[in-house]
C-alpha cells in the first residue's frame, strides 16, 4: 500500500517539476512618461514605483549603466526589455511576478538573497521619496495635508489569499491597525498623503507601502511575499524583533503561527500546528499523547478550538498524537493563552482560532506531501473570476510509524489481559475475554485495519469588493481497530470449528461546516455572519464474540462486552460586527446562539443499556467590546459578554479587560483579566482500556455544574535589536470543575450482569505561573528559550481536599534552535519538564466474597502525591529545499529524529497482580523515532 | 544563561515522605452477617507489594465487639485472626450492627444493617436442561429459567447458585476445574435469567437470592489498575479496609440435567 502511493507520487512530481520550468510573462500594463537622466538602478526604482512590480538587481552589476531618455506612455514591459537589450542584460520573472535583472541564469539564486536584503534595507531608508524627474514631480503636485481615512486589503502576492491579523502602521506615527479576518483594514486620520505604511505579517516579508495622491482615494491592495526561509518560523506577533515600530506589542497572551514554515521544525510524522505551540511558554510540551493544548494549567477541553468559525470538538488523530488539522489547508492560527476578548466564550482557559485557506484566486495548484505516516494532497483553483475552491485531503497509512504509535496503546492491553486469568483485581476492561486461553490455543491475529483521514474543502465567492461568501467543510475521522480473532484448535472447541473474536473498535471524528458572509457596509463598519454545524462522535465497540460452529455448519454466537456511543451536535448562528468609530476608538459587538445536543449510550451485550442519555441545551447571548487608545502610550480594551444557558435557566455575565502601556520604544507593559464560563465538558479517560477515550457532556442543574474561571495576567516585554524578552505572570482561579468516574459493578465472571454507576465529582482549582521567553529574532541562527514556572492545583472533597492536578508541571524549559545555510535548514529542540504527579499503590490486600472467591485490591497514596521522573527529550530535523532554476521553492525533503537520545519518558505506570504479587511496569512514551517527509508543489 | 536555568530546573520534586505513613497499619476486615448464622469476622494485615501469600497475615489477640444498639457482645478468637460469636440468633432481620475494636492505638469501626428478606421470589421452572453438544447433531436450544422478585425501591441483590450434591458431576467431561459456588452481584434489578454458562455442573442446586447492601457490591467490585486513574477501593470500615456487611437470603431449588 505504501509502495503504491509512492509510485503514484513520483511520476506526478516529475511531471510537476518539468511543467513549471517555463518563465512566466510579465502581466503589468503600467506606463511611464517623462524625461529621465540617471543611473539604470534609479530608473529601475522609478519603474518599480510606477508599476508596483518588484525588480531585484545587483547594484554592482549594473553600476556602470545609465539612462538618458524621454518616454511617452511607454509600457513598463517594453521599457524593461529595451533597457536590458541595450545593456546586454536579461531578466527573469518568477511566479510571484518578481523581476530579476540577470546576466546568466545562475544570477537568479544570488539575486533572491539580494532581494531580501533590499527589502530590509528599504525599511531603514528615511521616509523620503526617491528623487524623480521634474515632470514626475509636477504630476504629483504638492503634498496634501490630511487627515485622510484610508482602507485597504492585505493579500498574499502568490495566490491572492487575504491575510488576517496583519499589522499596518503609519510610519513615524502612532496610527496603527490590524487587518480583520478577511484581510481588510481601515486607518483613520492619516496625516498626509505622503506617509509610508509598514506592513507586517508572521511568516511574510515585511512590506513598505508608499501612499500618494492617487492611491489614497481608492482601496489599497497591499501584497505580501512569503518569507523565503523566514526569519521567524514561529513568531509572537506582538513581539517581532525588527527593532522598528511596526510590531504589535499591544496584545496580551497571544501567539500566532503561520503554518507555511512549519516544516523546518522537528516533527513526529506530520508538521503539526498544535504541536508547534507546545514549544512556547505556558503551553505544556510534555504530553505526547495529546496534541491538545494544556494552556497555563488548563486541560485541552478548556480550550476552544474554532475552525473557520465553527467549534471543533475532536481536535486530534490517533489517540491524540496528531492534531486533526491539515496544516496545508490552514492560513492562520492564533492562540489566546488567557484573558481573551469578549468575542470568544464558552471555555475556561484558552482559544485557538484557525482560519482556513481560501484557495488560490490566480492559478490552479497542486501540492503533495508524503511522510511515514500519511499522504496529503492539496488542490486549489480559481473558479471563474470571482470564486475559488480549495480541497485538502490527508489519509494515514499503516506504515511503521502509525503502527508504532498504535501499538503503544494496544500493547498495554495485552499486558493487562495476560494477567487477567487470576481472580480479583479486574483490570477494568469491560467484559474482556482475556486470559484463560493458554495451552494449545492457536492464536490467529487478523490484521486490523486502522486509519485516520481528514478533508478540508472551501468555496469562496466574492461577488464584489465589499462582500464575500465562503462555505467551509471539515471532516476528520479515526478508525482504530484492534480486533483480534483467536481460532480455537478442535481439542478445545469440542471437535468443531470455532473461534473467539475480540472486537475492539474505536471510531471518532468531527464533521463541521460553516457558511460565512462577510460584508463591509462602509469603510468603518464591517460584519461577519456565520451559520455553522458541527457534529462530533466517539464510539467504542469492545465486545467478545464466541462463535461455535458444529460439523453440520450451524453456528452459535455469544456476545459479551460493552458498546459506547457518544455524539454531540452543535448548530450555531453568530454575527460579529466591527465599527471603527474614530482613529482611536473601535467598537466590536455581536450576538450568538447555539443548540447543542449530546447523546451518550453505554450498553452491554448489545441488549441492556446501562446509560442512555440524550440532553439538549440552548445557549444564546451577545457581547460588546470597546478598544481605545488613551494618549500615545495606553491602549485599553474592555468588554462584556452575556450568555443565557437554558439548562440552568440562568444568565451568565463575563466582563473582560485588557490593557497595554508602551513605557519606552522597547518596553511594553501589559495586563488582562476576565471572567469565563464553560457549558460543555469533555470527559477524558487516559486509560484507553477502560472504554472510549473521551466524550462530551453538557452542564446541567444537578450533577454537572457550569464551570467558571477568572484570569489575572500581567507582563512586560523588552525588545533589543536582535533579541526579545517577554515575561508574563498569570493566576487562574477555577470553580465548579467536574470530574467523572464510572464504576462497573458485577461483571468479570461469566453470565454475570453488569451495572454501571456514573459519578460526577465537583471541585475547584487554581493555577499560577510565570512564563519567560527569550528569543533571538534575526540572523542565520534564530530560536528561542522558553521557561515556565507553574503550579496547577485542584481541590475536590472526594479526594480529600487539595492535590496537584494531573497536568501540573512545576518547571518546563524548551530550547528551540534553527540554523539556515543556503538550501539547508537545521533545527533542534530540547524539552525538559518536571514529572507529572501520579497516584501509586502502597500495599495490597485480599478479601473473600461471600462464596469464598478471593479478590485483591490495592491501597493507594493520596491523589497525585508522587511524581514521575522528569520528562526530557531532544528532537532534531534537517530540511532541504527543492528549488527550480529560478530558485523558487517547489518542495522540500525533511528528515527528523524524534527523541534523539532515546529517553524513556514514563507515560503511566501499570500495576498487575501476578501470583499475589503486585508488579509495577512503566508504560513509556515514544522512543527514538525517525521520520522522512517529502513535499512537492506543482507551481 | 541556559545553564543556570537548567540548574534551577534540576532541583526537582522528590517523593513526599509522609505519604506512606498511616497506610500500613489499617487492618483488613471481612464479615458477612446473615440472620440465623453465627457471626464470623476475619481480620488480616495488609500485604507488601512483593508478598506472594494470598491473604495477609491474620491479626490475633484482638477484642472485637459487636453491638446491636441494645446489646454488645464480645467475639472469641477460634483460630488465628478468625473471631466468632456462636449464638446464631444474635443477627436478626432489619437490625443495625456496629463492630468496633482497638488496633495499634486506633479504634476500628464498621456498621451495617440487615436488609429485609426478599419477597416474591419465584422461578419459571425448577429444572434446567443443558443441551449437550455432540457430533453431527444440532444442539437443542437452551431454555433459560427466569427468576423474578419484588424490587420497587431499587434495592441491591445478589444471586448464588450452590450445588448441593456430595459428588459433583461436570456438565461437560472436558471441564476439569474444581467446583465453586457461582456468585453474581446483580445491582438493582428484579429479574435474573440463567445462561448456559451459569452451570458447569449437573445436579441439585440451591438458588439463593440475597438482598444485599450497596456497600457489598461497592467493596467487591474492582477498580482500575494503572496510575492514570487509580482510585481507592471502597470500604465501609473506618480506619480499616475490607467489608463488614449484612445480607438476607431467600432460597429456591433447581435441578440441572442434560
Amino acid at each position: 500500500m505504501v509502495g503504491r502511493r509512492i509510485l503514484w507520487v513520483i511520476p506526478l512530481a516529475a511531471f510537476l517539476c518539468f511543467k513549471a520550468n517555463a518563465q512566466r510573462p510579465l502581466t503589468t500594463k503600467a506606463t511611464i512618461s517623462g524625461f529621465y537622466t540617471g543611473s539604470l538602478s534609479s530608473m529601475l526604482d522609478v519603474m518599480m514605483q510606477k508599476s508596483g512590480i518588484r525588480i531585484v538587481y545587483d547594484p554592482e552589476m549594473i553600476a556602470e549603466y545609465n539612462v538618458v531618455d524621454h518616454y511617452n506612455n511607454e509600457n513598463v514591459k517594453d521599457l524593461l526589455l529595451e533597457l536590458c537589450k541595450r545593456n546586454r542584460l536579461r531578466y527573469w520573472i518568477d511566479a510571484d511576478q518578481i523581476v530579476y535583472i540577470i546576466r546568466t541564469s545562475e544570477d537568479v539564486d544570488r539575486l533572491k538573497k539580494i532581494g531580501r536584503q533590499q527589502l530590509i534595507a528599504k525599511e531603514k531608508i528615511v521616509p523620503v521619496r526617491p528623487v524623480l524627474s521634474i515632470e514626475d514631480l509636477k504630476e504629483e503636485g504638492p503634498e496634501k495635508k490630511g487627515p485622510f481615512n484610508i482602507t485597504g486589503k492585505i493579500l498574499d502576492n502568490a495566490n491572492g489569499e487575504s491575510l488576517p491579523a496583519t499589522v499596518v502602521t503609519v510610519r513615524n506615527t502612532n496610527i496603527r491597525t490590524k487587518s480583520n479576518a478577511d484581510g481588510y483594514f481601515t486607518l483613520l486620520n492619516v496625516p498626509s498623503d505622503t506617509c509610508i505604511l509598514d506592513v507586517h505579517y508572521v511568516g511574510y516579508q515585511p512590506e513598505v507601502f508608499f501612499l500618494n495622491q492617487k492611491n489614497i482615494k481608492e482601496e489599497l491592495v497591499i501584497k505580501l511575499f512569503v518569507a523565503v526561509r523566514a526569519l521567524n518560523e514561529v513568531t509572537i506577533s506582538d513581539k517581532k524583533g525588527d527593532g522598528l515600530m511596526s510590531t504589535d506589542k499591544r496584545r496580551v497572551s497571544i501567539l500566532q503561527i503561520s503554518p507555511a514554515k512549519l516544516d523546518e521544525l522537528p516533527n513526529i510524522g506530520e508538521k503539526d500546528i498544535l504541536r508547534s505551540f507546545q514549544l512556547m511558554p505556558g503551553i505544556s510540551g510534555s504530553n505526547e499523547s495529546s496534541s491538545g493544548a494544556y494552556v497555563r494549567g488548563g486541560t485541552p477541553d478548556q480550550n476552544l478550538v474554532l475552525f473557520d468559525g465553527f467549534t471543533v470538538y475532536q481536535v486530534d488523530h490517533l489517540y491524540g498524537f496528531f492534531s486533526a488539522f491539515n496544516s496545508n489547508a490552514v492560513k492562520d492560527v492564533t492562540l489566546y493563552k488567557g484573558g481573551f476578548s469578549a468575542k470568544y466564550g464558552g471555555r475556561l482557559s484558552s482559544v485557538i482560532d484557525i482560519v482556513g485557506k481560501e484557495g488560490n484566486i490566480k492559478e490552479a495548484n497542486i501540492t503533495a506531501d508524503l511522510s511515514l505516516l500519511s499522504a496529503n494532497v492539496f488542490l486549489e483553483s480559481p473558479l471563474g473570476s470571482k470564486s475559488s475552491l480549495l480541497l485538502a485531503y490527508r489519509h494515514s497509512y499503516q506504515g511503521p510509524l502509525y503502527d508504532k504509535i498504535f501499538e503503544k496503546f494496544n500493547a498495554s492491553s495485552t499486558t493487562a489481559s495476560g494477567s487477567g486469568g487470576g481472580p480479583g483485581l479486574g483490570m477494568g476492561r469491560p467484559g474482556g475475554g482475556g486470559g484463560g486461553f493458554g495451552g494449545g490455543a492457536e492464536v490467529t491475529v487478523s490484521t486490523p485495519f486502522s486509519y485516520f483521514y481528514d478533508l478540508n474543502a472551501k468555496y469562496t465567492y466574492t461577488p464584489d469588493q465589499n462582500n464575500k461568501i465562503s462555505w467551509s467543510i471539515y471532516q476528520g475521522n479515526d478508525n482504530l481497530d484492534n480486533t483480534r480473532t483467536i481460532s480455537l484448535p478442535s481439542s478445545i472447541a469440542g471437535g468443531t470449528a470455532g473461534g473467539i473474536g475480540m472486537t475492539d473498535k474505536t471510531t471518532y471524528g468531527n464533521l463541521g461546516s460553516s457558511l460565512k458572509w462577510s460584508t463591509r457596509w462602509s469603510p468603518k463598519l464591517y460584519a461577519n455572519t456565520l451559520v455553522s454545524y458541527s457534529k462530533y462522535h466517539s464510539d467504542r465497540d469492545n465486545t467478545s464474540t464466541i462463535n461455535i460452529t458444529d460439523t453440520t455448519g450451524v453456528s452459535q454466537e455469544i456476545r459479551t462486552g460493552t458498546l459506547e456511543k457518544n455524539s454531540l451536535e452543535d448548530f450555531s448562528l453568530k454575527s460579529d460586527w466591527e465599527y471603527q468609530a474614530t482613529g482611536k476608538l473601535k467598537l466590536n459587538y455581536g450576538g450568538f446562539a447555539s443548540n447543542q445536543r449530546v447523546y451518550y449510550e453505554n450498553s452491554q451485550n448489545d441488549t441492556s443499556k446501562l446509560i442512555d442519555q440524550d440532553t439538549k441545551a440552548i445557549t444564546a447571548g451577545g457581547y460588546v467590546e470597546l478598544e481605545t487608545d488613551l494618549g500615545d502610550h495606553l491602549q485599553l480594551k474592555g468588554g462584556l459578554r452575556g450568555t443565557y444557558y437554558d439548562q440552568t435557566r440562568k444568565f451568565y455575565a463575563e466582563p473582560r479587560f485588557s490593557a497595554t502601556y508602551t513605557l519606552t520604544d522597547r518596553i511594553t507593559l501589559k495586563a488582562a483579566t476576565g471572567q469565563f464560563y464553560q457549558f460543555a465538558n469533555r470527559v477524558i479517560r487516559e486509560d484507553v482500556l477502560s472504554g472510549s477515550r473521551d466524550f462530551w457532556v453538557l452542564s446541567n442543574n444537578t450533577a454537572i455544574p457550569v464551570s467558571s474561571s477568572k484570569h489575572f495576567i500581567a507582563g512586560a516585554s523588552y525588545e533589543a535589536k536582535n533579541y526579545l524578552i517577554d515575561v508574563e505572570a498569570y493566576y487562574k482561579k477555577l470553580d465548579n470543575l467536574s470530574e467523572y468516574s464510572q464504576r462497573m459493578t458485577g461483571g468479570g465472571r461469566r453470565g454475570e450482569q453488569q451495572n454501571l454507576e456514573e459519578h460526577f465529582y465537583t471541585g475547584s482549582g487554581y493555577s499560577k505561573g510565570v512564563e519567560v521567553l527569550l528569543q533571538k529574532t534575526r540572523g542565520k541562527y534564530t530560536g528561542w528559550l522558553s521557561y515556565t514556572l507553574a503550579e496547577a492545583t485542584n481541590n475536590f472533597d472526594v479526594y480529600g481536599g487539595e492535590f496537584a492536578a494531573s497536568q501540573d508541571t512545576r518547571h518546563e524549559l524548551k530550547l528551540v534552535n534553527l540554523y539556515h545555510l543556503g538550501r539547508w535548514a537545521f533545527s533542534a529542540t530540547w524539552t525538559f519538564a518536571t514529572g507529572k504527579p501520579y497516584t501509586a499503590p502502597l500495599t495490597s490486600y485480599t478479601v473473600d466474597d461471600y462464596t469464598g472467591q478471593s479478590h485483591s485490591y490495592l491501597t493507594i497514596s493520596d491523589k497525585n502525591t508522587l511524581r514521575m521522573a522528569p520528562y526530557h527529550r531532544m528532537d532534531v530535523a534537517v530540511t532541504y529545499d527543492l528549488l527550480k532554476v529560478d530558485s523558487r521553492k517547489t518542495g522540500s525533503i525533511g528528515f527528523s529524529l524524534f527523541n534523539v537520545y532515546n529517553r524513556s519518558n514514563i507515560w503511566y505506570k501499570q500495576y498487575t497482580i501476578v501470583n499475589n504479587q503486585v508488579i509495577t511496569s512503566n508504560v513509556n512514551y515514544l522512543g527514538l523515532t525517525p521520520n522522512l517527509t517529502l513535499s512537492l508543489r506543482w507551481k | 544563561m541556559y545553564l543556570s536555568l537548567i540548574l534551577f530546573c534540576c532541583y526537582s520534586c522528590t517523593k513526599s515522605k509522609d505519604v506512606e505513613a498511616g497506610y500500613y497499619d489499617r487492618p483488613v476486615v471481612q464479615a458477612f452477617l446473615i440472620p440465623g448464622v453465627p457471626i464470623q469476622v476475619k481480620v488480616y494485615d495488609q500485604k507488601f507489594m512483593e508478598d506472594t501469600i494470598t491473604h495477609g497475615y491474620p491479626v490475633t489477640g484482638l477484642l472485637l465487639k459487636i453491638s446491636n444498639g441494645t446489646q454488645q457482645v464480645l467475639l472469641s478468637e477460634t483460630s488465628p485472626g478468625v473471631y466468632e460469636y456462636a449464638d446464631a440468633g444474635f443477627v436478626k432481620d432489619l437490625q443495625h450492627y456496629a463492630l468496633s475494636f482497638e488496633y495499634l492505638g486506633k479504634t476500628i469501626t464498621a456498621a451495617t444493617t440487615v436488609p429485609g428478606k426478599p419477597t416474591g421470589f419465584r422461578a419459571t421452572s425448577t429444572s434446567q436442561v443443558l443441551p449437550e453438544f455432540s457430533f453431527g447433531a444440532t444442539p437443542a436450544d437452551f431454555v433459560p429459567v427466569v427468576y423474578n422478585w419484588n424490587n420497587v425501591t431499587n434495592e441491591h441483590f445478589m444471586m448464588v447458585f450452590k450445588n448441593t450434591d456430595l459428588y459433583k458431576t461436570p456438565a461437560d467431561s472436558r471441564f476439569t476445574r474444581t467446583y465453586r459456588d457461582m456468585e453474581s452481584i446483580l445491582g438493582t434489578v428484579s429479574t435474573y435469567q440463567t445462561q448456559q454458562m451459569t452451570f458447569n455442573f449437573l445436579g441439585n442446586y440451591q438458588v439463593l437470592l440475597f438482598h444485599i447492601n450497596e456497600e457489598y457490591s461497592k467493596a467487591i467490585t474492582s477498580t482500575s489498575s494503572n496510575s492514570l486513574n487509580l482510585t481507592p477501593q471502597y470500604t465501609n470500615v473506618q480506619n480499616g479496609l475490607g467489608i463488614f456487611t449484612a445480607m438476607r437470603a431467600d432460597t429456591l431449588n433447581v435441578v440441572v440435567t442434560h
